[in-house]
């Protein structure tokens, strides 16, 4: 059985190098691909393909065709193992500790394989265990010493251990092998940020979004954040970024709230406010736009105005063709609760 | 790819080329093939359900008459319906080669009697048809300016009900669905046999929707031929698994195949992203997110999106979904994995806080279903009773429904969290998680029945056997006492502007003592206008625009203020003079 089930992981591993060189099994390139660019949530797809395992640098990208006959020929004789074996099946969709013990079998037999000591250093991190990883990284850096991915790994699990300082090093590292590597870039961005280094951190996270062929919200935000951090002159290049992503992106409710949180924070209120209007759809609905307003204008200390658009977002709301009769939303709640906690108007004559 | 909205002409997506416009008076139509998905392995369709066949070439439009640059075209995915809304739906498919694209479509399936083209020429057609009514059976064929490719009577889809009305809804979930073969195969006739003639409204996958890195050619085997017929009826609302790849290049990849909706085209608030979207559904409020890629920390975008997602919607249900699932015992474990953890710990609290209902999850490649569940985000031995809001099965024929409280929405009144991972595979695992009421290694899928203020939820093995099954049933509202102070408000001020007096017109829910103020833009009260006992219903009052000493007061921006028993309402008043 054991015999068997080797085979079958072998099987497997031979299905996804010949669509994938550079890849273990089915599940390595999937987690390959994860290790692009999805690391707390980053999520990156280069244009040159940056990230995915390929002989020579991170920057190319696998042409599925040219190996795709063979490929499904393995691939069957993988199917009809995984069928004949129910233990095996899970070899392609494993669990992290699991993928490590799978990992473990496959390096006893193959202990000069540097991808397969990378592999299981991606399952270790994944599976919380920075230093397993560091360890079987060493091993693939002794093996093949010039590898980009090596040190890429080696810096988010030097991350992970919170030694940004080394992490900093390692990813300088991987992008000096592989400059177009975006997670690289995103993931030195996060180790200077940690070193208090926000303007590098800023480039980086701009280098990262201009190397992704689909940037997300979430890397205008780190940007944006990182900028911010730089220092109070710097807001209003942070809130630009926060515009690009809107004009890269269209409407995005988080890159606007941001833009309002960081305008606030320095007292921009009035900005805020126009901020709020000049994004009338991102809301969901007028009546939490007019909400959101009442809250800047609570916080400018303008409470008059903010309960005059606390009534009129709740007079909407209860007035809503679409208002189901049994269920309140939460800004309702929310409003409500804004009108009975806010502090009593002045007294006058 | 066309991205080409209705009655807007045509439009070319950028690098593409675009032939010339043939005149269609030049030459005749010549071959045009019609193709049309089919179950690949020859398994039998229920009864009732509409059989697929090809249809005839067929010629139609106002190319006819003209050479037919197009000739040999086939449809080699779809069509498929993407991003449907009470009054549009988005309809792809790919081509053999590059092709321009037209949708016809109508209310008979003989007559389709509305079309919009686009001259694009491009292998990947995407067309948005607008102009629908809702709730509304459409009959749609696909093609070129040339003729038809595809539209037999299996093309057809209805349009979903107006937003919060009540009618019935049924989805179809499948998850980890993307493997190919027979358990696939039986899983996807199980539920089609089950729905027969009633289809389904929704179609949901819960990631890994195609094995194993989800590439172009694994989509192709494991979701647009296997399930070629679901998808040409009812809109797909896919989610992104750890399988489901991404890929530099185009047309390649998930986010390449689906169109979701990243900017509320659906309902909801724009996410910004495809990743993770919100849409409604009649009374139902569906949130998709995005456990594989997306940040899930509370600072992040997703998290800061669902937040204000939720809170906004007044719909009557709330069901979410992801791939990694914040409970599970089976092939994966909720207790010792990263994203599994992270979901349960930065999302679930919003979900409880704000009212959700149900959670729907894959992964593991099991079926595992919770009781009505609330505040748990530590491993699965922090589990103490309080979280448990309802600990029975909530099945009709055991100790009955989950039963939960309506307006105002309740927070942390329960939700019910599934795992159906088992749609293509099956995985082990303990299956002892201490919240599930259920936990079974076989495969299925689930279906989701909401008919107003009760949702029911089937789990059906491959077999056709529904082997678990729960309901929710929202508690009528006469039951609850309602917010009293629903309805308090200011109705009117006239005249706007004013030059004088101003007339306030406020509605009151139940009699209390009112006040009625007049303040300046400081805050500082300038007048009294009311303060006495008054009965409910709709008043009146008059102020003269004079401050408390009785002088005329100066053009500006003043605001009224009622108050009822600490409730406050206030409106603008604009004076000019």
């Amino acid at each position: 059985m054991a015999a068997m089930l080797s085979f079958t992981r072998e099987a497997a591993w031979l299905a996804s190098w010949e669509q994938h060189p550079g890849l273990g099994t089915r599940e390595r390139r999937s987690r390959a691909l994860r290790r692009t660019g999805r690391r707390h949530g980053m999520e990156f797809r280069s244009p040159s393909g940056a990230g995915a395992f390929h002989d020579g640098s991170l920057g190319g990208r696998v042409s599925r065709n040219r190996v795709y006959s063979m490929a499904i020929r393995f691939r069957t004789l993988v199917i009809l193992f995984a069928v004949a074996l129910p233990g095996a099946e899970a070899g392609a969709h494993m669990a992290p500790h699991a993928r490590v013990d799978a990992l473990t079998l496959d390096l006893a037999r193959r202990p000069d394989d540097w991808r397969l000591w990378i592999e299981r250093a991606q399952a270790y991190l994944e599976d919380g265990h920075p230093t397993a990883a560091l360890s079987d990284l060493d091993r693939a850096e002794a093996l093949a010493p010039r590898r980009p991915e090596v040190p890429l790994e080696r810096g988010a699990a030097l991350l992970a251990l919170g030694l940004a300082t080394p992490a900093d090093d390692e990813l300088t590292t991987a992008i000096e092998r592989a400059p177009s590597d975006a997670e690289a870039h995103g993931l030195r961005a996060r180790a200077r940020i940690a070193l208090g280094r926000p303007r590098e951190a800023a480039a980086d996270f701009q280098r990262a979004v201009e190397l992704s062929e689909r940037p997300s919200p979430d890397q205008f935000l780190e940007w944006s954040r990182a900028l911010a951090a730089a220092g109070a002159g710097r807001i209003d290049e942070a809130l630009r970024v926060l515009e690009r992503g809107l004009a890269t992106l269209g409407e995005s409710f988080a890159l606007v709230e941001e833009g309002v949180r960081l305008e606030c924070a320095h007292g921009a209120y009035q900005a805020a406010l126009e901020r709020i209007e000049r994004h009338p759809t991102a809301w969901g609905s007028s009546a939490a736009r007019r909400a959101r307003g009442a809250d800047v204008l609570r916080a400018a200390g303008r409470e008059i105005e903010a309960q005059a658009e606390y009534s009129a977002a709740l007079a909407e709301l209860e007035a809503a063709p679409h208002r189901h009769a049994a269920r309140a939303s939460s800004l309702e709640n929310r409003i409500h609760i804004a009108l009975r906690q806010g502090p009593p108007v002045a007294a006058g004559p | 790819m066309n991205r080409v909205p209705a009655f807007r002409g045509a439009a070319r997506g950028p690098g593409q080329p675009v032939l010339p416009r043939v005149s269609p008076a030049i030459g005749l139509v010549l071959a045009v093939v019609v193709v049309c998905a089919t179950h690949r392995d020859g398994s039998a369709l229920p009864p009732g359900f509409p059989t697929e066949r090809p249809l005839p070439a067929q010629i139609v439009g106002e190319s006819e008459g003209s050479p037919n640059p197009f000739a040999g075209a086939t449809v080699t995915r779809g069509p498929y319906l993407q991003c449907a809304t009470p009054t549009s739906i988005v309809i792809r498919w790919r081509t053999s080669i590059p092709t321009d694209a037209r949708v016809r479509w109508g209310r008979t399936a003989g007559r389709l009697d509305v079309r919009v083209s686009s001259v694009a020429v491009t292998t990947e057609h995407e067309i948005i048809v607008t102009g629908l009514d809702p709730g509304t059976r459409y009959w749609y064929s696909v093609g070129t300016g040339f003729g038809q490719l595809a539209g037999d009577p299996t093309c057809a889809f209805v349009t979903p009900p107006p937003v919060g009305s009540a009618q019935p809804v049924r989805a179809w979930i499948i998850g980890d669905s993307g493997e190919a073969g027979p358990i696939q195969g039986s899983v996807r006739d199980a539920f089609l046999a089950y729905t027969g003639s009633r289809g389904a409204d929704l179609f949901l996958m819960l990631g890994d929707n195609a094995y194993g890195e989800g590439s172009d050619s694994e989509y192709q085997a494991g979701v647009f031929v296997p399930y070629a017929l679901p998808l040409r009826q009812w809109t797909l609302w896919p989610t992104r698994g750890n399988h489901d790849g991404v890929y530099s290049g185009a047309n390649n990849d998930y986010y390449d195949f689906f169109s979701l909706p990243a900017h509320a085209e659906a309902g909801g608030v724009p996410s910004g992203t495809e990743a993770y979207y919100s849409y409604d559904y009649a009374n139902v409020h569906f949130v998709c997110l995005d456990s594989e890629g997306s940040d899930k920390s509370p600072g992040g975008a997703m998290v800061t999106w669902l937040r204000a997602d939720l809170s906004a919607t007044s719909q009557q249900w709330v069901i979410a979904y992801w791939h990694h699932p914040p409970y599970s015992k089976g092939s994966h474990d909720s207790d010792t994995e990263s994203d599994l953890i992270a979901m349960r710990q930065n999302v679930v609290p919003i979900l409880d806080a704000l009212g959700a209902d149900l959670v729907l999850c894959g992964h593991s490649h099991s079926y595992e279903r919770s009781f009505l569940l609330r505040w748990h985000y530590g491993l699965s031995t922090t589990l103490t009773s309080s979280m448990k809001v309802d600990s029975s099965d909530g099945r009709r024929n055991g100790n009955g429904p989950y039963v939960k409280p309506v307006p105002p929405r309740t927070p942390s009144a329960g939700i019910v969290y599934t795992v159906a991972g088992s749609s293509s595979k099956t995985g082990g695992g303990s299956l002892n998680h201490p919240v599930m009421v259920s936990s079974q290694d076989v495969p299925g899928s689930l279906v989701l029945d909401v008919n107003g203020s009760v949702l029911d939820v089937r789990f059906l093995n491959s077999a056709g056997v529904v082997a678990d099954s729960f309901t929710v049933v929202k508690a009528g509202v006469a039951s609850v006492p309602a917010d009293p102070a629903r309805g308090f408000s200011i109705v009117g001020i006239s005249p706007r502007p004013s030059h004088g007096p101003v007339e306030l017109s406020y509605r009151l829910p139940y009699p209390g003592r009112v006040k009625v103020a007049i303040y300046d833009a400081e805050g500082r009260r300038i007048a009294k206008v009311a303060d006495g006992d008054e009965p409910a219903g709709e008043r009146r009052v008059r102020w003269d625009a004079r401050d408390a000493a009785g002088s005329p007061i100066v053009a500006g921006v003043y605001f009224a203020v009622v108050e009822l028993a600490g409730e406050r309402r206030v409106a603008r008043v604009v004076l000019t003079r």
